[in-house]
């Protein structure tokens, strides 16, 4: 009999476990959540750069909290100071988010420490625009950025109340993102104003916001998730490709010298074509709302393949033009409750999205 | 020889240039990153503490990077004393509060986030008042208290010319500091510099260190017309590095000669100032882009 593999988490957070956003606490957990059989110790490398004592793993697993170092200001400094990490010998495998976003500075940092294997958010098309050196190098796998965790599904389903008694028409969160993340980025806190207000005439109950004040973390999120029948949002993901931070920085220098400046004057006075990739997939909260048997309202996209328009969804076209029909169509209890509960038995007891899925793929990657 | 541009992906060494100011501030810098765009990936590394410009800007050939003194704050010595105290207790299990109390203080200090994160606060509003020019401090914004407390309640903006022994103080701390800061940053690149290209006196020194950290060739640019000329302080710490650059070039064939006389060397090639090279001497940077490919491609090899 084999021993248990020996895997490293690093993550990066400023916050302990237990007050961490609920979906970046499961993938943090993936390979607990997963059932693996390995040993899994947790590192927080925001606590602590040193080195630690004992470097004996068979696999260090770079968390995507822990990349999204690559745009602080003093990513060069830390990295120098991570470096003990580079020296172990172990397979590295790397699970980035937002890849978009300094993906030039990802792909070389990734270069650089010999990572093995990489978890992206994207299909393959992309992989030789976002990692020009690691796609010849690194054995790619596809990755979400969440998974069902089935123990907090199974858990919820006893509490969760039927659509029909639900105070709450319409819900949504989102903050306001800076305008490096191009028209995309824009369209998740533009769909909330707009959606709300012509929700708001028709008569309908919201709890909308993209104040930074109302975010909603830890546990109280599924909650919040579970108590309107309808949730609104769109894909994840950006507009806009920064390969080394140039497009926020010329962004940044701008608005320092006028802050009043809007999205589209912005736009106007960068290189043209800035905002024109689709680095878009689907996100964590809408594998909430399909635990949590809320019917999703979502601006058109593909959702990685997983959510297909009227079958797990209620498709609202970009331009918001059908948006009149889409509320109409809310209002149909009946309806939404057939696409909701379509999508919890396509979804949700799909083995393919349970972190179990994942926590195996990163042991089938850590034997290969 | 005839030498063919480098992506990326097929080559990801480059050309590390090294600045002690505001890039855009001098022609030559511009040229000179021109003539390396032609070689090969080109990253231009400036030291700069006030700016309005991006502090970094890309085209996929050329790489600008502004980088900030407060990015890489110099360690005090009261962290290294938490971290040797950190080192001392680390390794003991000792079961005793006290230790693990002060163990405890000792982690959370050494925080980068926490520690650090000071520093740079610190650091940044230190430095944000300073004027530059050729990136030693000129001038301070002068400090006064407003009458009535408005937005800019320290910050009145007028300036004043610093005197000549907070000039000298300040070329010391800078010195250092330039050298230091380019010197960290670009240490820690994760695809290593296939060469290095030092602008002036101020990134010489951080230049030699990373030819010894990197094994690379330097090409040490150097623009004081005549050395030696009454700035004794300058050429003692010319005299310290100057050999072990590759090629060191000066802006006139005179202060060439001068280089070679004053320091015994030999490798100097005299290349124009940028402003000379419009209209019909466009062709004179040749030399230039010959020194770089030569460096360059003797380490393809």
């Amino acid at each position: 009999m084999t021993a248990p593999k020996r895997i490293l988490v690093l993550y990066c957070y400023p916050v302990p476990l237990s007050k961490m956003r609920l979906a970046i606490k499961q993938h943090i957990l993936a390979c607990e959540l997963g059932g693996t059989k390995a040993t899994v110790r947790y590192h927080n490398v925001y606590e602590n750069t040193g080195r630690l004592q004992n470097l004996n793993y068979d696999a260090v697993i770079l968390h995507t909290t822990f990349l999204c170092l690559r745009w602080n200001p003093s990513f060069y400094r830390l990295k120098w100071e991570l470096r003990w990490i580079k020296e172990m010998s172990c397979i590295k495998i790397a699970i980035p988010q937002d890849e978009y976003d300094h993906s030039e500075i990802l792909d070389e940092w990734m270069y650089e420490w010999d990572v093995a294997v990489v978890f992206s958010c994207f299909n393959h098309l992309t992989h030789k625009i976002l990692y020009p050196l690691m796609s010849e190098r690194a054995k790619f796998f596809p990755a979400l950025t969440g998974y069902v965790d089935e123990g907090t599904a199974r858990q919820l389903q006893s509490e969760l109340q039927p659509l029909e008694p639900r105070g709450k028409h319409i819900i949504y969160r989102a903050t306001q993102l800076p305008y490096w993340f191009g028209s995309h980025g824009q369209l998740k806190h533009q769909i909330a104003g707009i959606v709300a207000d012509e929700a708001r005439r028709k008569g309908l109950t919201c709890d909308v916001s993209t104040r930074e004040t109302d975010t909603i973390v830890g546990e109280a999120w599924l909650s919040f998730m579970a108590s309107g029948k309808v949730v609104i949002g769109c894909e994840s993901g950006s507009s806009v490709l920064d390969r080394r931070g140039e497009i926020q920085a010329q962004i940044r220098a701008m608005l320092e010298h006028d802050p009043t400046l809007t999205f589209e004057q912005v736009s106007l006075r960068l290189p043209a074509g800035w905002d024109s990739y689709s680095f878009f997939a689907i996100s964590p909260r809408h594998l909430e709302a399909v635990i949590t048997k809320t019917c999703q309202v979502l601006v058109e996209g593909s959702y990685s393949g997983i959510l297909s328009p009227d079958l797990h969804y209620i498709p609202l076209k970009r331009d918001f033009s059908n948006l009149d029909d889409v509320l109409e169509k809310t209002k149909d209890t009946r309806l939404i409750q057939e696409i909701v509960g379509r999508a919890y038995v396509d979804i949700c007891l799909n083995d393919k999205f349970s972190y179990r899925a994942f926590a195996s793929q990163i042991e089938q990657a850590i034997s290969a | 020889m005839p030498v063919k541009p480098l992506t990326n992906t097929e080559n990801p060494p480059r050309i590390l240039m090294l600045v002690p100011y505001e890039p855009d501030s001098d022609p030559r810098i511009k040229l000179v990153a021109q003539l390396c765009a032609k070689v090969g990936r080109t990253d231009i590394l400036a030291f700069v503490c006030q700016t309005d410009k991006p502090l970094r800007e890309y085209d996929g050939v050329t790489y600008t990077e502004r980088v900030h003194p407060s990015h890489f704050p110099p360690r005090t010595v009261l962290l290294k004393l938490l971290f040797v105290f950190h080192l001392v207790l680390h390794p003991t299990e000792c079961r005793k509060s006290f230790y693990i109390i002060i163990r405890r203080f000792a982690h959370r200090s050494l925080r980068h986030f926490s520690w650090g994160q000071n520093l740079i606060v610190f650091f940044r509003n230190k430095e944000a008042n300073w004027r530059f020019h050729n990136g030693f401090p000129t001038q301070i914004e002068k400090r006064v208290r407003q009458t009535t407390p408005t937005e800019s309640f320290f910050r009145s903006g007028r300036t004043q010319p610093l005197n000549r022994s907070k000039r000298t103080l300040g070329m010391f701390y800078y010195k250092k500091r330039i050298s230091q800061t380019l010197f960290e940053r670009a240490r820690s690149s994760s695809v290593p510099p296939k060469m290095i290209i030092c602008h002036d006196i101020h990134t010489l020194r951080a230049a030699i260190m990373l030819k010894d950290f990197f094994g690379v060739p330097v090409i040490y640019d150097r623009r004081q017309p005549t050395p030696g000329a009454g700035d004794p302080i300058r050429t003692s710490i010319e005299r310290k590095w100057i050999r072990q650059a590759d090629i060191v070039i000066t802006p006139t064939p005179q202060s060439g000669r001068s280089v070679e006389q004053l320091y015994g060397i030999s490798r100097v090639l005299s290349i124009p100032d940028a402003e000379q090279f419009e209209g019909d001497n466009a062709a004179q940077p040749a030399g230039y882009l010959s020194a770089i490919q030569q460096l360059y491609n003797d380490r393809i090899v």
